[in-house]
């Protein structure tokens, strides 16, 4: 263990503020409601990235990746976040990239890499069924060997980003003879392949990125299949273990933090600003110490993930359970904070009213309606992922074998 | 004390969730909803005679009390119903019958609860809920003619765009004294110099932001003034939180009743998902936050029955902060204990959630009211 200051971190921190200020363009930045941005814009800056041979963050160089380690990641997803840079496609870059970089063949590692790292292609994870959430390795879909293809039926629910997506990464059952998790196999679908449908799913806080996947009789090419069949269980479960520290989403809890501390700067209490009340500074605290915790705490389970300790696992469960307990609690106090205007939906002409109210150009507060968005959208955190109640499931029994 | 409901009470009680069930159910919201029909519908109410529930028969009411008013509201809160009874009903009328004179009940109170009139409160400012003089609204008094000049904003009117009159609190600046008075006018909303600007709250409730630009009013548009004894104001204040509460109450049960039935019936890994101690405990939770708030709401009755001896307008701060609370608390376990489903518009529990958060903001936050009681604030 050192803690000892570490040149080497000190100069890539510098580096990538540095490329971030020559080459993240004005009309790239933003804040970001949900999960991630506009498709066009997180498409151009990904080709940005991988002009720079920043394509893929978090893969090993000898698959094309950038090979940074826990701290450089963090480093690296931590200064984007505060420049504003648009969030990646998470599902490319660190559910399914991974996946192909420890599973694929060289075929399929030709095939879809490099669409990953340019930009080319987005992804969908094609997991959770209506019958089939907890229990994912209770899945239904079904995969149906006709000579060089599979024939697919059946039907994914929770899809984000189905609508934007050129391709899926699916969980099908390929045998229905032996215990469930056995017979699950793993394939990836091109989204515009004849049979496939997607409907949107709306949810109370409004951003649509949720939807249905239908397969009606979808060919899906047997090349298209990654691992052999079964394998489906155990490369999900190297994926989950992977996914960690990215549902902690320490930028998102970043972005919350910030937006707080502007919003305290600005809204009136009594005859001074809400930062004044004593009640707010405590709560600011609070969770500030719960940052600094948190943050620490995920590099400490990229580390154990990097170095494949089956500790990583329990200590990121743990993570999950807290990082969206605090996205959770940050965003429902800002809208406390908000007072009146937390109450206004997102189809109000709300923007105008609290910028005039607070007389702020911030373009934080350009959108009062976003905040509430946010808090109804972080209700899910604690469900998506793995249910905090799976997760503490996990850790008793890893950690006590209870 | 006396916690069984009377025969009256129960007869009450059951003919509104008579009228919820034939004209309320959840495929009835989705219907208003989707034909964007969010407009308030009282003609149901004023048949039923609820407007007039607490008014005296000598304006034509009914001549109910509070519990009666918090009987009807746990119901319409239970069937999530689109129009704001604690709001639009309780409140207004209140204000009058604590608040005005005879002669402007006599000739307002009828045509209210017939529904001829609509009335909406518009006493809440940014930083005030407006019933007192801490306010930034004032008028200013016209020494050639007497009427009264109106300068002001306020926000988060509910229904303040449909309705024909607003209930306004103002500082009264006079020249002659240095200190304000505070009073309460009602302003027809087609005068000049008001202005609105109207939105969807979370629960597609309308609501209004107005503007008061040189508003001019006569004498006899104040209808309520004080210096120091604000008891009248705020007693109708504590009637309207007390419907507030109810109101929640009957989302939690609502709340509560859904998601058992849910667990009971979801299966994963085999079995019902309601065998899950977790599970099971959590619904305890949520059943304790609805007992303890359902408690305070007694106590807060308790509290306005019995003023002689206690202090209503504090209890009323402490139970909507405690009750707003834990409506938000249980409405977010619910969806948690629905897992992807609770999440989405087509289904019941995102829509009380919706509303648990809004009316944890009307008549100020948990966390307001909280310091409000604490001697934080100002």
């Amino acid at each position: 263990m050192d803690f000892s200051p570490d040149q080497k971190i000190i100069a890539f921190r510098d580096a990538v503020q540095s490329f971030l200020k020559n080459k993240l363009p004005d009309h790239l930045k933003g804040s970001v409601r949900g999960v991630r941005g506009d498709k066009n814009k997180l498409k151009e800056w990904q080709k940005i990235l991988q002009e720079h041979g920043w394509g893929a963050p978090a893969w090993p160089r000898s698959e094309g990746g950038t090979g940074w380690n826990a701290e450089e990641l963090y480093i690296f997803e931590e200064e984007c976040s505060r420049a504003g840079a648009p969030p990646l496609d998470v599902f490319g870059q660190r559910l399914l990239g991974p996946v192909l970089c420890r599973f694929g063949t060289d075929e399929q590692k030709n095939k879809h890499l490099s669409n990953i790292k340019n930009g080319e292609c987005l992804w969908c994870q094609g997991f959770s069924e209506p019958q089939s959430g907890s229990d994912l390795a209770s899945l239904r879909t079904e995969a149906v060997r006709h000579g060089d293809n599979y024939i697919v039926t059946g039907q994914k629910i929770w899809t984000s980003y189905a609508h934007e997506a050129d391709w899926i990464f699916l969980l099908v059952r390929t045998n229905k003879l032996v215990k469930k998790q056995s017979g699950i196999s793993f394939l990836l679908v091109k989204m515009d392949s004849p049979g496939v449908t997607v409907r949107p799913i709306a949810t109370i806080d409004g951003y649509s990125h949720l939807n249905e996947v239908f397969f009606d009789q979808v060919k899906v090419p047997v090349e298209n299949r990654i691992g052999e069949e079964g394998d489906g269980w155990a490369i999900t479960k190297f994926l989950l273990n992977n996914e960690h520290a990215l549902t902690a989403e320490i930028p998102a809890i970043l972005r919350f933090y910030y937006q707080l501390k502007e919003l305290s700067e600005l809204i009136p209490w009594g005859n001074q600003k809400i930062k004044n009340n004593p009640t707010f500074a405590l709560q600011l605290t609070k969770f500030e110490n719960e940052i600094f915790a948190l943050s620490m705490l995920v590099k400490r389970v990229i580390s154990l993930e990097m170095s494949k300790n089956p500790l990583a696992q329990t200590l990121g469960s743990i993570l999950k359970i807290r990082a969206t307990e605090l996205q959770q609690s940050i965003s429902e106090y800002i809208v406390d904070v908000l007072g009146d205007f937390g109450a206004l939906s997102a189809c109000s002409d709300a923007s105008a009213e609290l910028k005039i109210s607070l007389e702020s150009a911030a373009s934080l507060l350009d959108d009062a309606s976003g905040f509430s968005m946010d808090m109804f959208f972080r209700r899910a955190s604690t469900i998506y992922g793995g249910t905090s109640e799976v997760q503490k499931e996990i850790v008793s029994k890893m950690m006590f074998q209870f | 004390m006396e916690f069984e409901l009377n025969s009256d009470q129960i007869l009450l009680r059951d003919s509104v969730q008579n009228f919820v069930h034939r004209f309320y159910d959840f495929n009835q919201r989705m219907s208003r909803l989707k034909n964007q029909n969010s407009n308030f519908d009282w003609s149901g109410y004023v048949e039923n005679g609820w407007l007039g529930l607490s008014v005296p028969e000598v304006y034509e009411g009914v001549g109910g009390n509070i519990v009666d008013l918090v009987l009807v509201s746990q119901e319409l809160g239970k069937a999530l119903v689109q129009e704001p009874f604690y709001y639009s009903v309780i409140f207004p009328l209140q204000i009058f019958l604590f608040c005005a004179s005879e002669n402007i009940n006599k000739k307002y109170i009828p045509e209210i609860i017939s529904g001829r009139l609509k009335i909406a409160p518009a006493l809440n400012e940014f930083l005030s809920l407006g019933l007192s003089s801490e306010i930034q609204t004032h008028a200013v008094v016209d020494r050639n003619s007497g009427d009264y000049i109106l300068q002001g904003k306020k926000n988060l009117v509910v229904g303040g765009a449909s309705s024909d009159f607003l209930l306004v609190s103002a500082r009264i600046k006079e020249e002659k004294t240095n200190s304000d008075r505070f009073g309460i006018f009602l302003v027809s909303t087609d005068l000049i110099g008001v202005q609105s600007k109207s939105f969807k709250l979370h629960d597609a409730v309308e609501a209004s932001d107005f503007d008061f630009v040189d508003v001019r009013l006569s004498k006899d548009q104040l209808i309520f003034v004080a210096t120091e004894d604000f008891a009248p104001l705020q007693l109708a204040f504590c009637y309207a939180a007390a419907g507030l509460c109810a109101d929640l109450i009957g989302a939690m049960e609502q709340v509560i009743a859904l998601t058992s039935d849910y667990l009971k019936t979801r299966k994963q890994f085999g079995v019902s998902i309601s065998s899950f101690q977790v599970l099971q405990h959590k619904m305890v939770d949520m059943a304790s936050h609805l007992e303890m708030s359902r408690s305070m709401l007694y106590a807060l009755i308790d509290c306005i029955e019995n003023k002689e001896n206690s202090f209503p307008f504090e209890m009323a701060s402490r139970a909507k902060s405690f009750v707003g609370k834990s409506a938000k608390i249980v409405c977010g376990q619910a969806i948690q204990l629905h897992g992807g489903i609770g999440m989405t518009e087509e289904y019941a529990i995102g829509h009380f959630y919706k509303r648990s958060v809004v009316s944890n903001i009307i008549f100020g936050t948990a966390q307001y009211h909280d310091e409000l009681v604490a001697e934080i604030f100002g």
